[in-house]
């Protein structure tokens, strides 16, 4: 547990001055949600760009010949692997609750306009598409150079998020799932529960396919 | 006497090139010149060596420890230089020390901090701003800051200027002068062998030419080709015996 620590570790400080200048991102999803007039576009968008503040490790690490520092350091590729994803975990937590506490403040500006499904069912559905995006691209960037795989890990995640934008304004998103509003209103304290229990479960599918991907690969 | 590094009927296939069935011992405390052109295998037997990639047949063996099995005791034991820098340009030296040290049983950072003041190697200095035969010397003082036992170089020397690759052989005399340490030092500038290497192994297009000493390699080829190509009851250099290789002459 130790090497997988040190190799989350060592995720930080690559990517450090890169996850200085991803953070700024945040600014544009707080001025999305502005324009939109609701916080849960700025929370949807802060957590799109936490997928690419995630990713950004692997740029480093490309550009630094880094494949040949890991392979001399003693650490197993699959340490490697979990320390990576403990990175893009710690990575979107720190975006939700940046999202999180910013789209309270912003709802509490706004008349309290959000009030606690929508504000807990975003923040979850936002946590799970983060992850979704993460394990999508994760191990095809394992398997591929991280310059060759960008645009096409990324560029759908763009393109969900942007569905999901006009999807939630052209209908009453929130009363047409039913029987899961219902649910959920009943239990609201369950919806952050059940975002990041999906989105445990698929970063773990994932890094176990970057697992599979990785090991056989030659660094 | 203990080995530092066996490798035996090492066997890898690429669609291009094929390592073919590689064997040589080096011995514990002693330094081991691995030449051949450009192109010959030096570090596809690097990269096996190394598990980064992974043979087809063959044993690697490092202090009596497979290199597979027991991957992460025997890379406690060894550290690499490989001939582009791969740390994080962006970090500053003290930085570099921060990322890898707790991957290591036996980092010394007294030792770290001596080895960049020893090396001018300023801590607060970026990677990205270290010339050439500064970024050997940062690989070399954490090569040595985790007291590892066998240091394996690949091209170390090319694209450095004379001054750059006479401090990196001094820093390596001083390596392996307390008879413990050995070096394993990929290269096909032969020069820098001729005074540091205690063996030489010859490699050409994936097969081994030669293994053993570097006196035994000088006096059999001497014999062989009647030095034609030194002057007369010299010995020839490695350079000449490469040229020689390459032309399909025969060693062993």
């Amino acid at each position: 547990m130790n090497r997988v620590i040190n190799a989350t570790k060592l995720d930080f400080y690559a990517s450090k001055s890169m996850l200085r200048m991803t953070s700024l991102l945040v600014i544009i999803g707080v001025v999305i949600g502005l324009a939109a007039h609701g916080p849960e576009y700025m929370m949807m968008f802060i957590m799109v760009f936490a997928v690419t503040s995630g990713g950004s490790v692997f740029s480093v690490h490309e550009k630094c010949h880094s494949d040949k520092l890991y392979g001399i350091l003693p650490l197993k590729k699959s340490e490697m692997i979990l320390g990576r994803y403990l990175y893009a975990l710690i990575i979107g937590a720190a975006y939700a609750a940046t999202g999180g506490i910013l789209g309270f403040i912003m709802s509490m500006v706004t008349s309290g306009r959000l009030n606690a499904l929508p504000y807990w069912a975003t923040l979850a559905i936002a946590f799970a598409y983060f992850c979704f995006a993460v394990g999508v691209a994760y191990p095809i960037f394992f398997k591929f150079s991280f310059t060759k795989a960008y645009v096409f890990t990324m560029l759908p995640m763009y393109v969900i998020a942007v569905l999901f934008l006009f999807v939630t304004r052209r209908t009453d998103f929130t009363s047409g799932i039913g029987s899961a509003i219902k649910f959920f209103t009943a239990h609201v304290y369950l919806l952050p529960t059940f975002g990041l229990l999906a989105g445990l479960v698929l970063l773990a599918v994932s890094a176990l396919i970057a697992n599979l991907v990785y090991t056989r690969k030659e660094i | 006497m203990n080995n530092a590094l066996e490798v035996q009927g090492l066997c890898k296939s690429y669609t291009d090139f094929t390592l073919d069935s590689v064997s040589f011992t080096l011995p514990a405390g002693r330094v081991m010149g691995f030449v051949g052109q450009n192109g010959a295998g030096k570090t596809t037997t690097i990269r096996c060596i190394l598990n980064m990639a992974i043979r087809e047949s063959g044993e690697v063996n490092i202090f009596g420890l497979d290199n597979q099995q027991d991957e992460l005791a025997v890379k406690q034991e060894l550290a690499a230089v490989f001939d582009e820098i791969f740390f994080v340009d962006t970090w500053r030296l003290r930085e570099v020390e921060k990322a890898v040290k707790g991957f290591y049983s036996r980092w010394n950072s007294k030792l770290f901090g001596e080895y960049l003041s020893k090396f001018g190697l300023p801590p607060g200095k970026r990677v990205k701003e270290l010339s050439r035969g500064m970024k050997m010397k940062l690989m070399l003082a954490v090569a040595m800051s985790h007291e590892a036992k066998l240091l394996i170089l690949d091209e170390p020397t090319s694209g450095l200027d004379p001054v750059a690759r006479n401090e990196l052989l001094e820093i390596l005399r001083e390596y392996v002068a307390d008879g413990e340490k050995s070096v394993f030092f990929s290269t096909h500038i032969t020069s820098d062998l001729e005074h540091i290497a205690d063996f030489i192994t010859l490699i050409d297009h994936g097969k081994i030419f030669y293994t053993g000493t570097k006196d035994g390699l000088l006096e059999h080829f001497h014999s062989v080709k009647g030095n034609s190509a030194g002057s007369a009851g010299e010995l020839p250099s490695i350079d000449e015996i490469l040229v020689f290789i390459s032309k399909g002459g025969q060693v062993s």
